[in-house]
């Protein structure tokens, strides 16, 4: 037990454990997994092999292969995770040194991403890609609630925006009051913000004054997404990475569990 | 946290800067990997408009179009009038396809698929039935939403129609 309980250890197992949530794109991944995490936790001498992570790495491989369309990006990240571990076990004596290495680009290119495609997106500044979501995406509600869009102006507008999509020519002004209109773009910028500084931060060398902000912003970052949105697998994974980048310094670890139950709550109260 | 346990043995451990001279270069396989599912996806949404939310892209909720506010029209010609088609539901992964990566050629697909099955009409829609009619030429027509600041409109992305 006292293997499980080191910071590899614990990068490990938890980076087993996500896969179990993961394999919710694709069922017959989850037995494997769940075998994967026991193993983590039973026989954690044998789960640092790293030819084991490369086989995990090739299931995955071959789940993106067989049933693209049921993949999210998440799973593309682990996977790229799943490698990084691999590769970080060749050298266990600096394991925690290359997985933290790793997990910081890896961070840094999946945020740099997000906000380029933000970023280039017209519908997203004007808060018109925020609107569209939330109405065809319950989940949305509390955040479009809170830019003072009721839940009945959505569902009013939602056979109007049906037909738009469903026919040439007509159209539907999504009509906001000024407070919404400014509140939706507020959101909208501040994602941009926040997820660009996150990119930046990782991308930091480690002894930059930014690299201080890593946790913190990534911490807060998945306390809004996923208060709203929970992707418990998405959660979990980006918890294990930011912890590792964190060599598992307790208050970050804390932190990061904070978050994984706030989607944990969202999800079980949806 | 308990200490790490015994490092590795002292074979390994001469074995180390051999191994680490090939880490140099492993180390670049998990960015690697990262960077082409990026860029795979990339390339699929901005050639074939495959669904932003799916996939590798990390482009959740940036657009108005993604599969989910995306639409599959299908129209046929009974008796001479121009009607809406009700999907049988044995086409729903097909449709599913549509709206993440919609082509001419899986449009066409339907299209054809379409006329295999017999159809009966039912307020003022047809629907396929085990002792209907055959019907030929259906259309079918894949649009997605767009945005003019706050104005929604819509636009073609696949169309095809079956001989």
């Amino acid at each position: 037990m006292n293997q499980v309980r080191t910071p590899i250890g614990c990068v490990l197992m938890i980076t087993a454990g996500t896969g179990i949530f993961m394999g919710a794109h694709w069922s017959p991944l989850v037995p494997l997994m769940l075998a994967f995490y026991l193993a983590t936790l039973l026989a954690p001498s044998a789960a640092r092999n790293s030819l084991i992570w490369f086989v995990m790495a090739a299931a995955w491989v071959a789940a993106v292969m067989i049933q693209p369309s049921a993949m999210e990006d998440h799973v593309y990240l682990y996977l790229a995770w799943l490698v990084a571990i691999a590769v970080g076990l060749l050298d266990r004596d600096n394991f925690m040194d290359e997985a933290g290495r790793q997990g910081r680009y890896l961070l840094a290119i999946v945020f740099a991403t997000a906000t380029i495609w933000k970023l280039t997106s017209g519908s997203f500044i004007s808060g018109a890609a925020l609107w569209t979501s939330g109405l065809l995406d319950d989940r949305m509600a509390p955040l479009l609630n809170l830019a003072g869009i009721s839940s009945e102006s959505l569902a009013d507008a939602r056979p109007q925006v049906t037909a738009v999509v469903a026919s040439d020519g007509e159209t539907f002004d999504i009509s906001l009051s000024s407070y919404s209109s400014i509140a939706l773009t507020l959101v909208a910028l501040g994602t941009i913000a926040l997820e660009a500084l996150i990119a930046v931060s990782y991308a930091a060398p480690d002894t930059s004054r930014l690299a201080k902000l890593r946790a913190p912003l990534l911490v807060g970052f998945g306390f809004v997404t996923y208060a709203i949105v929970p992707v418990l697998p998405f959660a979990l994974l980006l918890a294990v990475i930011g912890c590792t980048v964190a060599r598992f310094e307790r208050r970050t670890v804390l932190a990061f569990v904070a978050m994984v139950l706030v989607a944990v709550v969202r999800f079980a109260t949806l | 946290m308990s200490a790490e346990p015994a490092a590795n043995s002292t074979a390994d451990r001469a074995a180390a800067p051999r191994l680490r001279s090939h880490l140099a270069l492993l180390r670049a396989v998990p960015i690697l990997v990262l960077l082409v599912a990026i860029a795979a996806q990339a390339t699929l949404m901005t050639t074939v408009n495959a669904d932003r939310q799916a996939g590798s892209g990390f482009a959740m909720f940036s657009s108005v179009d993604f599969a989910g506010s995306r639409s599959v029209v299908v129209t046929a010609t009974y008796n001479d009038d121009v009607v809406d088609v009700r999907l049988p539901i044995s086409t729903t992964d097909q449709v599913d396809g549509l709206l993440r990566s919609p082509t001419e050629d899986s449009a066409a697909q339907l299209a054809r698929d379409l006329g295999e099955f017999e159809w009966v009409e039912q307020d003022g829609r047809i629907r396929a039935t085990a002792d209907g009619t055959n019907i030929d030429g259906f259309s079918v027509t894949v649009r997605r939403l767009t945005a003019d600041g706050h104005e929604l409109g819509s636009e073609v992305l696949a169309h095809a129609v079956a001989p």
